[in-house]
């Protein structure tokens, strides 16, 4: 039994960058076996993407924190799901791709919160286009109606691909086309004034 | 003539020299993330709500990063180097004093002065120097020593083949390290538990009443040494060794294997030095 | 061309992916087609806007205290199928060997001790706990996967851990009764697994 959980560990490893990933696959495996310091690792190495997800599809920095914690939560409960056939951090994208939407749709009829704009905005850490115009970009994308807003994110920010979306989505992949065009053109709009 | 080259290349080397100075609003309990690989973090407490960030990057040190507001930030130095022994960067941060700090190294040292908050500091192979009376205190390296001045509270510190010093009024200290010595001095120890594999333990000053020091070795040698009246159960060994005994007037030599157990004073306080095959040792 | 077959082929326009005669053909289509051209102008503006976003956003708040408080329950809910999927994983063997550890002295009264002779009280589950050790050990040194200043530090260090390791289970077996050389070794043993988990979860990106 040992032998295979640790030919599983130290088989080639899954690189999506040349970083060690080893270590993050022994902290997995611990924290499948129910270490949660070792989760407490994962969840710092992971949490500012889920977080970026989250904040980008709710619109709305306090739902983003919320939902960042279900979404670890969730990982935590699925961790012995995860069989290392993807990227761990594919998997954990995923996942919390899913977790959101289902969360935002079943608060769908939920009066949506309107502090949107009126939120601090987030400085953003890692420069770029530079913190203003990102930060304009940022609130834009908040503002845009849900749909739009989903698969702008899903698409454009996160790289899915429309099929993908529409699966997510449960929605046909004309309408994720359609709403992205929309988004983008809102969004153009928005920028410009 | 190579002095007339040294002055050529100097000025070129420092030109290459990236200075860094930004800063924001922190709560005064904000949290903190900081991660330099190599070079040396200075962080300071101050009486203010803001970080402020100074130094400078070797060339080909890296990027500078920095960012955060109100109730966390974080900074560090972004580096395609993983070993630690790229050039770094030479930083001082003020951090709010009460601030949660987090700190992570290969190489870097560490210099820690008066943080009051919790502070949770990691280093594979650099130094990591705390002053000040942090209220949580979690110190760990791999190769670095570690050296605890003025602290209290909790402190939790390991190494791997570090020594590590601690000095100050008192606390509940878990000391750990593998093959380095383990040294703690103070006068109004609430807990301890320390120990080392093949490195020295030592212990200097007193233990509160109701308080407890453990002390254990695998090879190395268990000295501790009370100033002032002990009152304390002590309980003292070495397997494969001698305990000595220079705490009660008579005073006793403990053939290997066998346990001592004796009450100093009132009692009160729990002491016990175990040893495999070093000599033990209490005195005053 | 199609409004909608353009719309499909708009990102690879822009990213230069297309070859000549789709290109042509988009571009045909565009010069012709209003909507298209807006669309296009749109995706062109938005593309370095978009890719300049920051992957990550912390929160200002800590989150892990909440999501910590979950993990509890959750743990006890999951703990019966965590165990039994991931009972072959070193590292349970290692949360595990503090338990079964403790229970040498609590549950082995020392007549028993002494009936075993020679052989130490649950001899084989220390020795399958060991290769696991072991196993771990060279899972986590096998090949550049940690940073050469901590592999060789790991190693001097797991040198020393496994020869006081060593040496206490020698003397518990010449002296199976010895509270002290029992605890001892179950220090010992505490400590190696310390140290192999600590390398696992602690110094990651190094």
């Amino acid at each position: 039994m040992t032998a295979l959980s640790l030919a599983a560990m130290s088989g080639p490893a899954q690189t999506e960058s040349s970083r060690p990933l080893s270590l993050e696959q022994a902290r997995i495996g611990a924290a499948q076996a129910g270490d949660a310091n070792a989760f407490r690792a994962v969840y710092e190495a992971h949490v500012g993407r889920v977080r970026a997800l989250c904040l980008r599809l709710s619109g709305d920095a306090a739902r983003a924190d919320e939902l960042t914690q279900d979404v670890f939560v969730r990982v935590w409960e699925r961790l012995g799901t995860f069989r290392g056939e993807s990227a761990f951090s594919t998997w954990l994208h995923r996942l919390a791709v899913n977790e959101v939407l289902q969360t935002l749709r079943s608060a769908g009829r939920r009066e949506r919160r309107v502090a949107i704009m009126a939120d601090p905005p987030e400085t953003p850490i890692h420069g770029g286009a530079g913190p203003e115009q990102s930060m304009d970009l940022e609130q834009a994308i908040a503002a845009l109606p849900e749909g739009c807003r989903t698969v702008f994110v899903l698409h454009d920010v996160e790289g899915m691909r429309h099929d993908e979306i529409a699966s997510l989505t449960g929605t046909a992949v004309g309408t994720s086309k359609a709403h992205l065009f929309r988004a983008r053109r809102l969004l153009r709009e928005a920028l410009d004034r | 003539m190579r002095l007339s080259l040294l002055a050529l290349l100097l000025p070129a080397a420092l030109s290459a020299q990236q200075k860094i100075s930004n800063g924001f609003q922190l709560d005064a309990d904000g949290s903190l993330r900081i991660q330099v690989p190599a070079g040396t973090v200075r962080i300071i407490g101050w009486d203010h709500d803001s970080v402020s960030i100074s130094g400078t990057i070797a060339p080909g040190g890296g990027n500078w990063y920095a960012g955060g507001r109100g109730r966390a930030g974080k900074m560090g130095l972004e580096t395609r180097d993983q070993s630690g022994s790229g050039p770094g960067a030479d930083v001082e941060i003020r951090v709010p004093a009460r601030a949660r700090l987090w700190v992570k190294t290969i190489s870097a040292s560490v210099n820690i002065e008066g943080s009051q908050g919790e502070v949770d500091c990691i280093s594979v192979a650099g130094s990591l120097r705390i002053e000040g009376q942090p209220k949580v205190l979690s110190a760990e390296t791999m190769d670095g020593i570690v050296i605890i001045e003025g602290a209290s509270g909790v402190m939790r510190i390991r190494t791997g083949g570090g020594n590590i010093s601690v000095r100050g009024p008192g606390g509940d200290i878990t000391a750990s390290s593998v093959g380095g010595s383990v040294d703690v001095s103070t006068d109004k120890l609430e807990r301890a538990r320390l120990e080392s594999v093949t490195g020295a333990v030592r212990f200097t000053g007193n233990v509160i009443r109701g308080g407890a020091l453990e002390a254990e070795t695998h090879s190395a040698d268990v000295t501790l040494r009370f100033l002032g009246g002990l009152d304390a159960e002590v309980t003292m060994v070495s397997v494969a060794g001698l305990a000595f005994n220079n705490l009660t007037e008579k005073g006793s030599a403990q053939p290997k294997g066998k346990t001592a157990v004796f009450i100093v004073g009132e009692g009160g306080a729990q002491v016990s030095a175990r040893s495999f095959k070093g000599t033990v040792t209490i005195s005053r | 061309m199609s409004c909608e077959s353009t719309r499909d082929d708009l990102d690879d326009f822009i990213a230069g992916k297309l070859d000549s005669a789709s290109e042509a053909a988009v571009r045909a289509h565009l010069d012709g087609c209003a909507e298209c051209a807006a669309d296009l102008e749109a995706a062109r503006f938005l593309a370095p806007r978009t890719a300049a976003l920051p992957k990550e956003k912390p929160a200002e708040r800590d989150l892990w205290a909440g999501i910590e408080s979950r993990l509890g329950r959750k743990r006890r809910d999951a703990g019966l199928v965590a165990r039994v999927v991931a009972i072959a994983a070193a590292l349970l063997l290692a949360v595990g060997a503090g338990w079964w550890l403790r229970g040498v002295t609590s549950r082995v009264p020392p007549a028993a001790l002494e009936a075993s002779g020679a052989s130490l009280p649950y001899e084989s589950e220390v020795a399958s706990l060991r290769a696991a050790m072991n196993d771990l050990e060279q899972a986590l040194l096998a090949g550049g996967r940690l940073s050469p200043a901590v592999s060789d530090g790991f190693r001097r260090d797991l040198r020393i851990l496994e020869g006081a390791i060593t040496e206490a289970s020698a003397a518990l077996r010449a002296d199976p009764t010895n509270d002290v050389v029992r605890e001892l070794y179950r220090a010992a043993f505490r400590r190696k697994l310390e140290a192999l988990r600590r390398v696992a979860a602690v110094y990651s990106t190094s």
